[in-house]
């Protein structure tokens, strides 16, 4: 079994999206809207819910991601569904 | 009933099929040179078959269903149950396993019929013939199980989720029930409708959403690998072999590492066949045999429905495979 996921800080998301996003992390905010990041894929996104459930053991869904618009949106989406309060 | 179990079915013998026709990822019209080689990293998938748009599955189960019972030494008049699972895109009347029945010399006796399902239809489907098979009471009960489609035919042109993803194939497997064997196989069907969503026909093209498919996969598999071992108590003592569905190199791997099994033990065929939907298991566990001999292996499929089939079989020492390229 895989170790026990860690929480994961804000700069370590901001790390994640910006590896998996291809993008430069200083072009990424809370507010930075994922969908108008130019490498957000179909591919790119896949890669980047499927590093935050290696990191984090939560499981991200296409719809969880049609009701939120910011990374900062997205990061709570995964410390509220970490900590069971989603 | 997702757990349960049939003693002395043998899976004597697969045959594989696929297009000569082959297309490489990198060729690739629609994307750029970066997400090529990203496309092949990440889903390990380099090269697909592709049939053309006039070829059908029943033919490519004929030419199987030939070359399979020479290869096992059958009389195609012994075989009892015929069943072909696939999803073509439009419904077959009659349904495949008659225009099959109609093409070979099958006796009247035989029992046809059609499953529908996807990826996970290669355990599915041989569960339904082994539990046909004892209802028939008769020693060396045989089956012939056909498995496969045609994605291309069911995917748009130029769909960047599916087209370099998908594979055409099929396979068809010899199954007898042989009582005389002590093994017994083991079986875990299950359905998660909530993710039906996930691969869906959507104005007549099949759509795939990568990241539900991602999720239902590595949420629900490794577990219900487990609750299979588990059911057979073969826990502590690991099968040979696990052969999962092909889907793609990220969902493989995760599912791979949440069971906590070495790289070794999943092969993959993914690089030089893509996602051949349910005629992945059986071309993954044949190209392993043909390399290797062994005993046990379990089986796991899943996608469309989202639907999860495994089975904990045992293969005879004379288990023979046979891959053709049309």
């Amino acid at each position: 079994m895989p170790q026990k996921e860690l929480d994961i800080s804000l700069s370590d998301f901001l790390a994640v999206s910006a590896t998996e996003l291809i993008t430069p992390i200083e072009l990424l905010s809370v507010d930075t809207i994922f969908r108008e990041i130019p490498n957000w894929t179909s591919l790119n996104a896949l890669l980047l819910i499927s590093r935050l459930n290696e990191l984090t053991g939560v499981f991200i869904s296409s719809s969880d991601l049609a009701d939120i618009r910011t990374l900062g949106e997205l990061y709570a989406l995964v410390v509220n569904k970490q900590n069971g309060t989603l | 009933m997702a757990l349960c179990s049939i003693s002395g079915l043998c899976v004597k013998g697969v045959v594989t099929l696929c297009p000569s026709n082959e297309e490489d990822n990198f060729d690739l019209p629609f994307l750029s040179d970066e997400e090529k080689r990203a496309l092949v990293n990440h889903t390990g998938i380099r090269y697909r078959r592709k049939v053309h748009q006039n070829e059908r599955v029943s033919d490519y189960f004929e030419q199987g269903v030939g070359a399979l019972v020479d290869l096992v030494q059958w009389n195609i008049t012994d075989v009892d149950v015929l069943v072909c699972v696939s999803q073509p895109k439009e419904t077959q009347i009659p349904s495949i396993s008659n225009q099959l029945h109609g093409k070979l010399n099958l006796t009247n006796e035989a029992m046809c019929f059609d499953i529908n399902s996807g990826c996970s239809g290669y355990p599915y489907g041989l569960h339904v013939v082994g539990a046909m098979l004892k209802t028939l009471n008769k020693p060396s009960a045989k089956a012939l199980l056909c498995v496969g489609d045609f994605s291309s035919q069911l995917i748009e042109e130029n769909d960047k989720s599916t087209v370099p993803i998908f594979s055409d194939a099929v396979s068809v497997s010899a199954i007898e029930l042989d009582e005389s064997i002590k093994h017994i196989s083991y079986f875990n069907l299950e359905t998660i409708g909530k993710g039906q969503k996930a691969i869906t026909m959507e104005n007549n093209y099949m759509r795939l959403n990568g990241i539900d498919v991602f999720s239902y996969a590595v949420q629900f598999v490794p577990q219900h690998i487990k609750k299979l071992l588990e059911y057979s108590n073969n826990e502590s003592t690991l099968p040979e072999v696990f052969i999962l569905h092909q889907a793609n190199k990220l969902i493989n791997d995760s599912i791979v590492k949440r069971i906590g099994i070495s790289e070794e033990l999943a092969p993959s065929t993914l690089y030089d066949f893509g996602n051949t939907a349910s005629a992945s298991i059986p071309i993954t566990l044949g190209k392993f045999c043909e390399k290797q001999q062994i005993q046990t292996a379990v089986l796991c499929g899943f996608g469309v429905g989202f639907s999860i089939g495994s089975a904990l079989v045992h293969l005879p020492q004379n288990f023979a495979y046979l891959h053709i390229n049309t």
